[in-house]
């Protein structure tokens, strides 16, 4: 009987894994995934800093702003901490909205489906005994399997 | 005491979980460490894991704008009073500043440039690293932590991002730099001010020296705990991954396509 379950990347993958084999249970196969690639796209740049990340120019331009904004403040009305998160936020917002904007003249011919929430980035392929399905049914649940199904 | 002993003889490793840090090579644009270093010398390095580089060049860059007066000069030329500017700094050792400065941007370009290649030689070696650490007074292991937590722990006070990332000693340098950054620049009392809806007295209360140490320092430890984060998440799956490349799939497994039952 096999079990196949999807699952994030994350220390309770291992946990499943180790308490399966605890319980005997020793047929395990792993199949790490590729993730889906080819394009930028600005919401998973998030989770890159390799420079083609879209928070890289607000923080730089956050801080080149609220420099000056509060080198002005000094002379200006508000003073100088409240025109320093003027600054802070225009140079933010500017930032991402530069990269918003090359995102989508870079991407406008490319209309792909965003994947959102959870990815399966793991198969794991769980050989057992009938008697044991149910058991390593349970524990792959109790460890946040995104995905499961049997088969015989 | 690692996880790890080094018999497998690599050439490069990409990262190294220790008892008081994650150090870890990725890729980098090289422009923007540069950036970080025109912000605040020092920060480039910082943010290439380059430590005591960047502790060096960061100390010197306080150390030499308190005794030539950088902050309030750029404050004066902002606002066009120039003849202020030019009293306020201090020549005996304004042309220290400019070498260093300099330095430090071209040096951060240069050296991220240098990992980016030493990564990708790394990264193809695949080798195995210390993944795992424990001692007398720290327990280290890599994990996956939300980018925007961290982000979000930095912006209340500089240095518990980097302390949630375990970097203990950027964090401890963070922390310090901070406390002296806000009692200096008297910071939180302007803010205090401000809450009461005394503007005038906000503005006389701040010291223009000091304050403009604050928005690239504050802004820095905040980008540092984000990216960090993020690459730190990445490091756990690709370890992840080549465990259970390394480990759960044996040869010869045979996997029979039966039919899905309920």
């Amino acid at each position: 009987m096999q079990i196949f379950a999807t699952f994030e990347h994350s220390t309770f993958l291992e946990m499943a894994i180790s308490e399966l084999e605890s319980k005997g249970i020793r047929g395990i196969y792993a199949l790490p995934l590729d993730s889906r690639q080819g394009q930028a796209r600005l919401i998973d740049s998030l989770h890159r800093a390799d420079g083609t990340s879209f928070v890289d120019k607000g923080f730089i331009l956050a801080f080149m702003f609220s420099t000056i904004g509060a080198s002005k403040g000094f002379v200006w009305a508000w003073g100088p901490v409240i025109w320093g998160l003027i600054g802070a936020g225009t140079g933010f917002l500017l930032g991402v909205l530069i990269n918003a904007a090359a995102f989508y003249l870079k991407n406008r011919k490319l209309k792909r489906r965003k994947i959102k929430g959870l990815k399966s980035e793991v198969i794991l392929i769980v050989t057992c005994e009938e008697g044991q399905s149910v058991l390593a049914e349970d524990i792959l649940w109790d460890h946040f399997a995104l995905g499961m199904a049997k088969t015989k | 005491m690692n996880n790890f002993r080094n018999r497998y003889r690599s050439r490069r490793y990409k990262a190294h979980v220790s008892l008081v840090g994650t150090t870890q090579l990725h890729l980098r644009s090289p422009f923007t460490i540069a950036l970080w270093s025109v912000a605040f010398p020092g920060f480039g390095h910082l943010l290439l894991n380059k430590y005591l580089r960047g502790y060096a060049l960061v100390v010197w860059e306080m150390f030499i704008n308190q005794k030539i007066h950088l902050n309030l000069a750029m404050v004066y030329s902002f606002n066009g009073q120039f003849q202020a500017a030019r009293e306020v700094l201090d020549p005996r050792f304004m042309s220290l500043y400019i070498p260093v400065y300099l330095f430090a941007i071209w040096d951060s370009y240069r050296t991220a440039v240098d990992i980016n290649k030493v990564y990708l030689l790394a990264h193809r070696e695949n080798s195995r690293f210390s993944t795992y650490s424990i001692g007398a007074f720290e327990i280290n292991y890599l994990d996956k932590r939300p980018p925007w937590l961290a982000a979000v722990w930095s912006m209340g006070i500089p240095s518990t991002g980097q302390l949630y990332l375990h970097r203990i000693i950027l964090a401890f340098f963070t922390l310090a730099y901070t406390i002296i950054l806000i009692a200096q620049s008297r910071l939180l009392l302007a803010i205090h001010h401000l809450i009461l809806g005394e503007i005038k007295a906000a503005s006389a209360v701040v010291d223009p020296q000091w304050l403009m140490y604050v928005p690239s320092f504050y802004f820095f430890t905040i980008y540092d705990a984000y990216t960090t984060s993020v690459e730190n998440n990445k490091l756990f799956v690709d370890e992840q991954r080549n465990f259970l490349l390394r480990n759960y799939q044996p040869a010869g497994t045979v996997i029979p396509a039966g039919s899905k039952v309920e």
